[in-house]
């Protein structure tokens, strides 16, 4: 086929630069709509919905209810409990993590026997299905049968079993330090990428000029690692923040609702009372923090970029 | 003109193609005659394989083709909110009794009432069974599987104790020095999960009491905060709960257990005695020493009260969509034949002629003549509530009186939240 009769059979696309458009969104427009359809459709439908009393079971009092949902969820006497329960989950989670994984991929970057085997047996806890790995724990940490109070009692540090999932003392601790051991493989194994990466004449200039090995650690390791902790750092934060799955099969947020966190409360609006305007609204409220920290995530990124272009 | 052409049949394309997706289920049925069936059993039990069978003579007999998926209970639940909120439901599902009131609220399940008083196996399925799957004398179930509960006592635990299988409240509560005779808590509970529930229904219900009771008009409410008599009667239930722990009866970690629990501890031999299900049969090949010596007694009950337990008639849901609706009775109904009850649920079937001849069967059976069930309405918050409020006695300290109070109010208001609560 010549130029012109091609020209002629795409008549409406004069110009080079239509037709390079036109590709673009031709290729597109598939995964647009999947996009529209599988994220932004519901994302409208719980904003929506938030304003709207939605009962999975009545619509006897359906229509526009305002802010009235938000207000509910608010006034929900474990709102507050479980937006703390929130935010110490997902601090402590995230902070254990980072220090864990930087530490063993310090480990790690050394030259040590059986390093490779190491390196692969650390991303093994990451590997493990949540509902494997919760199960396995509720199990280990049982105080009737549970392998770790049979140790710490036969070995004189407790006196009696402890209920580390029962009680309410212990629970989110025992959660959260659960949850640190599943996921600082993934910390380990970013960080080890990141400090291979670090240039050996960096160490050497450093060295040069008198830096010990912490002054070292201090000035040249961790500003290397600034950019690659960010976006982990981050990531996990927002991960951990609306994890529902790893506290729901360890405790389902019990006992007494001392490991309640915002997407457990959001489960039982909609679920347990079929509130799906509550749901809804807690799950706007949630999604909102999310936002600000993206924006703040954003921002401080282009910050670092800025700094390290000039 | 024709660029415009080119994308809108694009968006065409590719939105019959979600359309296509989302309705496949129904499409099948219609052209293919397929029914969808999810069950719940445990994997690799004899159940799971004797149904197969029985869906397999299903399809030779009716031509119909089905579509089985097997789930854990709890996500089945969830599972059917979401299908019902999308309008896309299986055509038959094995359920739990605590949703009956929540599918009917919903308008999910098929009336099918006509069906079953035509059925000929009607007089062959007990009538406590039948019953739990009416809601205002229509039946939106029939029930396949049956059972009750029963207090399964370990005979050599408790001859080193020396002490007789307790019957009353009072009886249990004497055996305060059985744990440093023996090592093991003579009794036990559930502090959490779908089992909590049923243990405190059965308490409250030897005092006569219920969670909520049918009022007129057909709406439901709780009582006991109007009546002090029943308010009485309730905290002497949330207190019998308190004792156990305080008078060395139960451990202390019963409060954060849950029925996974508390099966394991009784078949391992941890706990003496406890209130459970004739499942624990399954249990015999994988702890043959510890359950050689199981007894099944009635439920201990307070002197001044009555004998109660609880009764698990399980439903079939036949569920409203467009699938013809005799077919998916007709499929319910292979699942109660006499046959595949015999081969499947021969120690927990509903059919009065079906019955095994082990303890676990007859036993069992004895004591179905006390069975009580939850009230025909939305439970799933009231359970939570009745949870949250064993929780506050035995874990925040709070007084069984003001438990009491507050159960009853928080039940009303989740009664209220559904269009349940009667004026």
């Amino acid at each position: 086929m010549d130029n012109s009769k091609k020209v002629r059979r795409f008549g409406f696309l004069r110009t080079r630069k239509q037709r390079e458009i036109s590709f673009s969104v031709g290729m597109l427009l598939p995964a647009l709509i999947f996009l529209a359809a599988l994220i932004g459709y519901p994302l409208v439908k719980v904003i929506h919905d938030a304003f709207y009393n939605v009962n999975l079971l009545t619509s006897t009092s359906a229509g526009f209810a305002g802010l009235g949902n938000f207000r509910k969820v608010i006034a929900d006497p474990n709102f507050y409990p479980a937006l703390r329960h929130t935010i110490v989950w997902t601090l402590v989670s995230v902070v254990g993590e980072y220090v864990l994984g930087l530490g063993s991929a310090i480990l790690l970057n050394k030259k040590v026997k059986g390093r490779a085997f190491f390196r692969m047996a650390i991303f093994i806890p990451w590997l493990v299905p949540i509902i494997v790995a919760g199960m396995t724990w509720s199990w280990m940490l049982n105080p009737d049968y549970g392998v770790i109070n049979y140790f710490l009692t036969h070995l004189g540090i407790i006196k009696e079993p402890i209920n580390f999932l029962g009680d309410t003392h212990y629970a989110l601790g025992t959660t959260i330090f659960v949850n640190i051991w599943r996921s600082f493989p993934y910390y380990t194994i970013s960080l080890l990428a990141a400090l291979q990466a670090i240039p050996d004449d960096l160490y050497e200039a450093a060295s040069i000029d008198g830096a010990g090995k912490f002054n070292q650690f201090l000035h040249v390791t961790l500003p290397q690692l600034r950019s690659v902790s960010l976006v982990i750092v981050f990531i996990h934060l927002i991960w951990t923040s609306i994890n529902f799955d790893f506290i729901w099969v360890l405790t389902q947020g019990g006992p007494n609702y001392a490991t309640e966190t915002l997407p457990l409360m959001i489960y039982r609006y909609s679920m347990q009372k079929f509130d799906v305007g509550a749901a809804s609204s807690l799950s706007t409220m949630m999604l909102l923090g999310m936002s600000l920290l993206f924006v703040f995530y954003y921002k401080f990124k282009s910050k670092i970029s800025e700094e390290t272009i000039s | 003109m024709n660029k415009w052409f080119k994308i809108v049949g694009l968006v065409a394309i590719v939105a019959l193609g979600l359309v296509a997706c989302g309705n496949k289920s129904s499409s099948d049925s219609k052209n293919t005659k397929t029914l969808t069936v999810w069950t719940s059993y445990t994997e690799g039990a004899a159940t799971g394989k004797e149904i197969k069978k029985t869906i397999k003579e299903f399809e030779k007999e009716t031509g119909y083709k089905v579509k089985q998926s097997n789930f854990t209970y709890d996500m089945m639940h969830d599972k059917i909110k979401a299908s019902a909120a999308g309008g896309n439901l299986p055509d038959v599902i094995w359920g739990l009794p605590e949703w009956i009131g929540e599918f009917n609220q919903m308008g999910i399940a098929e009336d099918i009432t006509s069906e079953v008083n035509d059925w000929s196996q009607k007089g062959k399925i007990s009538k406590a069974s039948l019953n739990a799957m009416k809601i205002n004398g229509k039946y939106v179930g029939i029930p396949y599987e049956s059972t009750v509960r029963a207090y399964l006592t370990h005979e050599t635990t408790f001859q080193k104790a020396g002490a007789a299988v307790p019957t009353t409240w009072e009886d249990l509560l004497s055996m305060k020095d059985f744990k440093s005779k023996t090592g093991i808590y003579p009794y036990s509970f559930a502090g959490k999960g779908v089992r909590e529930p049923q243990e405190l229904l059965v308490y409250l219900a030897q005092y006569g009491l219920n969670i909520a009771t049918e009022q007129k008009g057909g709406k439901f409410k709780n009582t006991w905060n109007n009546n002090p008599a029943q308010l009485a009667k309730a905290t002497k239930v949330f207190q019998f709960y308190k004792d156990l722990i305080s008078d060395g009866i139960v451990d202390k970690n019963s409060a954060t257990l849950g029925w996974e629990d508390t099966d394991e501890n009784f078949a391992t031999g941890i706990s003496a005695s406890y209130v459970t299900g004739n499942w624990l049969a399954e249990r015999e090949a994988t702890n043959p020493k510890t359950m050689k010596d199981v007894q099944v007694n009635a439920i201990p009950y307070p002197t001044d009260g009555k004998a109660a337990t609880y009764l698990e008639a399980k439903p079939l849901f036949v569920l409203k969509n467009d699938t013809d609706k005799a077919a998916k009775v007709k499929l319910a109904e292979a699942f109660l034949s006499k046959k595949a009850q015999k081969a499947a649920f021969l120690d927990r079937s509903p059919r009065t002629d079906v019955t095994g001849s082990s303890k676990w069967s007859k036993d069992f059976k004895k004591l179905s003549d006390t069975g009580v069930t939850f009230p025909p309405v939305t439970v799933s918050n009231i359970q939570q509530n009745m949870i949250d409020s064993l929780a506050k006695v035995l874990q925040d300290g709070m007084a069984p009186k003001d438990a009491a109070k507050w159960l009853s109010t928080e039940v009303n208001k989740s009664l209220a939240d559904n269009n349940e609560l009667a004026k």
